[in-house]
């Protein structure tokens, strides 16, 4: 990356460290290399102590209920039945909601950020989207179960009733029983997760080469012009890692969602955003301190499979990050 | 590049914003019409993505804040928690306590004399982010240095760099879990402060290495050249020159991962147990609580006084988490102005 590249690269080192092997400072220079190689080891070590102990555990629920545990959303405990599918679809769609309200918003204000606001102005956004990720899980829980559940609960009875003769609209907006549904949770994780993905955004917009903007604005271009025309295709593949690193906190994103989202008992395929419903971390948040044997089992699995799900989304995310990156810096 | 820019510019670098507005009569003539007005319309949906931002965390505070503020007294902070704050059936000022539940049901009756308290939650969250720190903060910093001292670009350096920034996306329920099947069904350790402690170094681990890392790189490497024609060699060079240099970075991260350990619910729900004395509280091997846990069980378990208690809980621990994050800035910005 620098042009001034520290000497000491690995090449180097093996003829040095022979020539040196005797003298003053060798003993404590390996011990310290030593300790730090492991410190950084131990990261690989956790997540793959991670990935084993909790399958481990889950393993039982895996092997016996097969493909019924992964593809059933009979949820009964109590007559050993363990189908996450409905748990599954609530939090794919509390995500799906989150990613759709916090993408434009985050993006929105990652632009203002970088191309429209003062520069007085700019610490405070920094300020503000920092106190939102600082804000704990369970304060917005709080705020939503106590003062945002009784005005919601008139609101969504208000909004079913208001669709109940139109025959799409109506199963979207059907029940509106109680203030906590799928919606709720939803708007709530869409705040959470604006942190994230305004500033990996904002991020990726500094890496719009500078001449590329003039560019567009020597042409003629308004500044809206200047930004569908050049920032948004230039930073396309990074926005995508933002957004799915977004969608990953989405879908593990725990108190919050398990306060907000109505705690159904055995959640159901529906496209009721109205209606009650529940998550995969907050089935196990509920859950998991008093299960025990094949339930134990089924509520960790439920975890394994949103730990494998949140990696793979990650994994994904980073890679495009990393990728569009390094192509970024290549034609800077 | 010929740049029509009178010479007096406020900054250093000008917005293009501000470049643009110099030539205003050219502007005028040239964007018009529709495309004037899309830029308009832009750059409103911008300010309103920023205010939409802005709303719920105003509303947030402001509600915990207005709502905990007659709570928390010193007395809240040191007493015990009363044993019958949860699912009871404890009678109080009714007007009262509709102003923090409006769904609250009254019983009719003299105000019993409850004490409210969350001294055990207070201490047990100082102990258990005190605890998770000392493990996370030195392994963090040692890997961080392992990356940009050590390994740099190499196989495995970039493989760990990967899985931390990996790592930090694992939810943090599943490092919760992850404790609870390894501590506690596994080893057979039995809830505690130091279970919850361990799941949540789990949770600071990678974002301390990562924003390590990140400080180390800033320092210059003429001073690891320097140090170098010397004669020191690298762990001298690091921790005398290196470390140092880095120290307020290395500072301001760690505590920023400390104020996100401080205020998460999910990794403690299994691993710490219960607690309601401060006496109770006060240990590392046994069963503790935490404020944020506790808010989450009044919130779950009803009961009359548990909103008011709840709220206590919540300022408090903003407070906590705010004046750690607040402070890691300051130490931030006092490092960048150097």
């Amino acid at each position: 990356m620098s042009v001034l590249d520290l000497p000491q690269t690995e090449p180097v080192e093996p003829a040095v460290a022979t020539a040196l092997a005797s003298s003053k400072g060798a003993g404590p220079d390996k011990a310290f290399r030593w300790l730090a190689v492991s410190a950084g080891v131990l990261v690989l070590v956790i997540l793959a102590l991670i990935t084993y102990s909790t399958t481990q555990k889950a393993w039982p629920a895996f092997s016996k209920y097969g493909t019924d545990y992964f593809f059933s959303t009979d949820w009964r405990p109590n007559q050993k039945r363990f189908g996450i599918l409905g748990f599954a679809w609530g939090t794919a769609v509390i995500s799906f909601i989150g990613v759709l309200l916090a993408v434009p918003t985050s993006i929105g204000i990652a632009l203002f950020a970088t191309e429209v606001a003062p520069r007085r102005l700019r610490s405070t956004i920094t300020t503000v989207m920092d106190l939102l990720a600082a804000v704990p899980s369970v304060v917005f829980g709080l705020v939503g179960f106590y003062v945002l559940k009784a005005p919601l609960q008139d609101l969504y009875r208000s909004l079913a009733d208001a669709v109940a003769g139109i025959p799409v609209l109506r199963s979207i907006f059907g029940q509106g029983s109680a203030g906590t549904s799928l919606l709720t949770a939803g708007i709530v994780l869409a705040i959470m997760i604006m942190p994230i993905i305004t500033s990996v955004s904002r991020e990726v917009f500094d890496t719009v080469p500078r001449n590329d903007k003039e560019g567009a604005l020597a042409l003629g271009a308004t500044r809206s012009e200047m930004i569908t025309g050049v920032m948004i295709p230039h930073s396309l593949g990074g926005l995508t890692g933002a957004v799915m690193l977004g969608l990953g906190r989405a879908m593990g994103e725990t108190i919050a969602v398990t306060l907000l989202i109505g705690a159904s008992a055995r959640p159901q395929i529906t496209l009721d955003i109205l209606g009650a419903s529940d998550a995969m971390p907050s089935a196990i948040a509920r859950k998991l301190p008093e299960a025990s044997g094949d339930f134990q089992a089924a509520l960790i699995g439920l975890g394994v499979t949103l730990f494998l799900i949140t990696m793979i989304i990650n994994i994904s995310s980073r890679r495009i990050v990393a990728v569009m990156d390094r192509r970024m810096k290549g034609m800077a | 590049m010929t740049s029509v820019a009178p010479p007096e510019v406020e900054t250093a670098e000008p917005t293009l914003d501000a470049r643009l507005r110099v030539p205003s009569d050219v502007r005028v003539a040239t964007i018009k019409g529709r495309r004037f007005a899309r830029n308009r319309v832009t750059t409103a949906a911008m300010i309103l993505a920023f205010v939409l931002a802005a709303i719920p965390l105003t509303f947030v505070i402001g509600n915990v804040i207005l709502k905990g503020a007659g709570v928390v007294t010193p007395s809240f902070l040191t007493s015990d928690i009363p044993t019958k704050a949860a699912g009871d059936e404890l009678s109080g000022d009714c007007e009262r306590l509709r102003l923090y539940d409006p769904t609250a049901v009254c019983q009719e009756g003299p105000a019993p004399e409850t004490k409210l308290g969350m001294g055990p939650a207070v201490v047990g969250t100082l102990i258990t982010t005190a605890l998770s720190a000392l493990m996370a903060i030195p392994l963090g910093i040692l890997a961080a240095i392992y990356l940009n001292e050590y390994g740099k670009r190499n196989r495995l350096a970039t493989f760990i760099r990967f899985m931390t920034d990996v790592m930090t996306g694992v939810p943090s329920i599943v490092m919760g879990i992850f404790i609870y099947t390894l501590w506690v069904l596994q080893f057979g350790q039995g809830r505690s402060a130091l279970a919850a402690s361990l799941a949540l170094a789990c949770l600071m681990l990678p974002i301390v290495v990562r924003s390590s890392e990140e400080m180390l790189r800033l320092v210059p490497d003429a001073l690891r050249e320097g140090s170098a024609a010397l004669g020191a060699r690298t762990w001298k060079t690091t921790l005398r020159v290196v470390l140092p240099t880095a120290l307020p970075g290395l500072v301001s991260g760690s505590m920023l991962a400390v104020a996100r350990a401080a205020g998460e619910t999910a990794p403690v729900l299994f691993t710490i147990g219960a607690a309601n004395t401060v006496a109770q509280a006060t240990t590392v091997s046994g069963q503790s609580t935490t404020l944020s846990f506790q808010i989450y069980n009044l919130i779950t378990n009803g009961g009359t006084i548990s909103p008011q208690m709840a709220w206590g809980a919540a300022l408090t621990l903003i407070a906590i988490v705010l004046i750690l994050t607040t402070l890691a800035r300051a130490v931030s910005a006092r490092f960048t102005m150097r």
